[in-house]
């Protein structure tokens, strides 16, 4: 009986017990939240505006927010004359690197065999353009000494400007360790640099020059739709479509040349005397105003000179390869065109098939000067 | 033929003349350049 009650009494206890803790509950979480809202209130009272750390401990300025406008390339004010020290991260540089390594570097190394394979098929298909009438024994004088000098002042300037160009964007993929050693490469590509930088004015000169003298042979008229429709007459030894001095596809050559020659001279500048030109924020304010493009017109200078080296690389790639189709069809592809430019007498058949108006204008032209009496001496 | 050597010959001759002229230029007289967004450039 005494054991009955004890369990009775257990029990009873256990209960209480049990209603107790079921009271807390209730009590410890209210009394958590009031604590979180005291919490709460205190960081809300204890933080500045703005993002700054509280507590005064570390000092009020949060690191992260701070170190993030630096990253985001947050311009600060500097003593000296180069304001533009005054910004630590540019950001707008792993852009550069980014386009400079990648897509540009990428696609102009698989351009460049793109067009080497495209001209070994054409080749391989075609073979040499050979005169169909065969070689004349006479010979027309096609370019002038100055004609010839200029072409190749612009060609062997244009060479050596590809060849160290083309070390700069990929040298250090092929040259160290493979086929020379670092410090051999390293020299190479000092003495090339500072060959592009002076081989660049006899670029620009050659390019003045060849401009001045076939500009007027050079404007578009309505005998290149005719010759593009028949594809110059390459792919038939029967076809040769009519053109003067200059052919639709020379007239090509020539305005890329000049004008992607002109692009390359003004980026080039911009690389040679750094900070000192706006190039790209003046032709960005031309585009924006003549078709409302929305291009950036305030750059950086750092920005400039992303600018001008990824146009400049861009630039000289393309160049090279319609450069690389130029030489091929003036030396291997066709037979008789080398020595337009290199003796500058041509041989009489090639141009009548090649450039048969620009004959006929020639041969009238001498016609006039043999009817033309000369005068006599004075009696 | 001759032409090709002159052309190459002048490509030369300016080349080095571009050295030397750029060479003789006292970039110190020129310390800074001021663009159109008013940064001030070395």
């Amino acid at each position: 009986m005494k054991s009955l009650l004890n369990i009775r009494w257990l029990k009873s206890i256990n209960v209480v017990l049990l209603l107790m803790v079921l009271s807390l509950i209730p009590l410890s979480a209210v009394s958590e939240n009031v604590y979180a809202q005291q919490n709460v209130d205190q960081t809300l009272k204890a933080s500045p505006e703005k993002g700054a750390v509280p507590g005064g401990v570390s000092g009020t300025s949060s690191d992260s927010q701070f170190w993030r406008q630096i990253r985001k390339g947050a311009t600060g004010t500097v003593s000296i004359p180069d304001q533009k020290a005054g910004i630590l991260v540019q950001s707008e540089g792993d852009l550069w690197r980014a386009v400079r390594n990648g897509p540009v570097s990428k696609y102009g190394a698989w351009s460049m065999l793109g067009i080497f394979v495209l001209l070994l098929l054409f080749f391989t298909i075609r073979g040499r353009i050979r005169i169909s009438a065969g070689i004349s024994s006479e010979k027309i004088t096609r370019f002038t000494s100055i004609e010839r000098i200029g072409h190749w002042l612009l060609a062997s300037s244009f060479i050596i400007l590809a060849i160290s160009g083309l070390n700069i964007l990929y040298g250090r993929y092929i040259f160290p360790d493979i086929i020379m050693s670092k410090a051999m490469f390293a020299s190479m590509s000092a003495y090339l640099k500072i060959a592009h930088n002076y081989v660049a004015f006899s670029f620009m000169f050659g390019l003045a020059l060849v401009f001045i003298v076939w500009v007027r042979h050079n404007f578009p008229s309505w005998r290149d739709i005719p010759w593009i429709l028949q594809g110059g007459g390459l792919f038939s030894d029967k076809l040769h479509p009519h053109a003067k001095k200059f052919n639709a596809g020379q007239k090509l050559i020539f305005w890329l040349t000049i004008l992607g020659g002109v692009s390359l001279s003004v980026s080039g500048w911009s690389l040679l005397f750094p900070y000192t030109t706006s190039f790209f924020s003046d032709t960005f304010a031309l585009l924006n105003t003549l078709f409302g493009l929305g291009l950036p017109e305030n750059l950086t200078t750092i920005q400039e000179q992303q600018f001008a080296s990824i146009w400049h690389g861009a630039m000289g790639l393309f160049l090279t390869i319609i450069i690389i189709a130029h030489i091929y069809i003036g030396s291997i592809g066709m037979q008789g065109a080398f020595s337009a430019v290199g003796s500058g007498q041509v041989d009489l058949n090639w141009a009548k098939e090649h450039h048969d108006l620009w004959v006929e204008e020639v041969l009238e032209k001498q016609e006039k000067l043999k009817e033309t009496p000369t005068p006599g001496p004075a009696e | 033929m001759r032409e090709i050597i002159i052309g190459i010959v002048c490509m030369v001759v300016i080349a080095v003349a571009s050295s030397l002229i750029l060479d003789a230029v006292d970039y110190s007289s020129k310390t800074t350049y001021t663009s159109k967004n008013n940064t001030v450039r070395l």
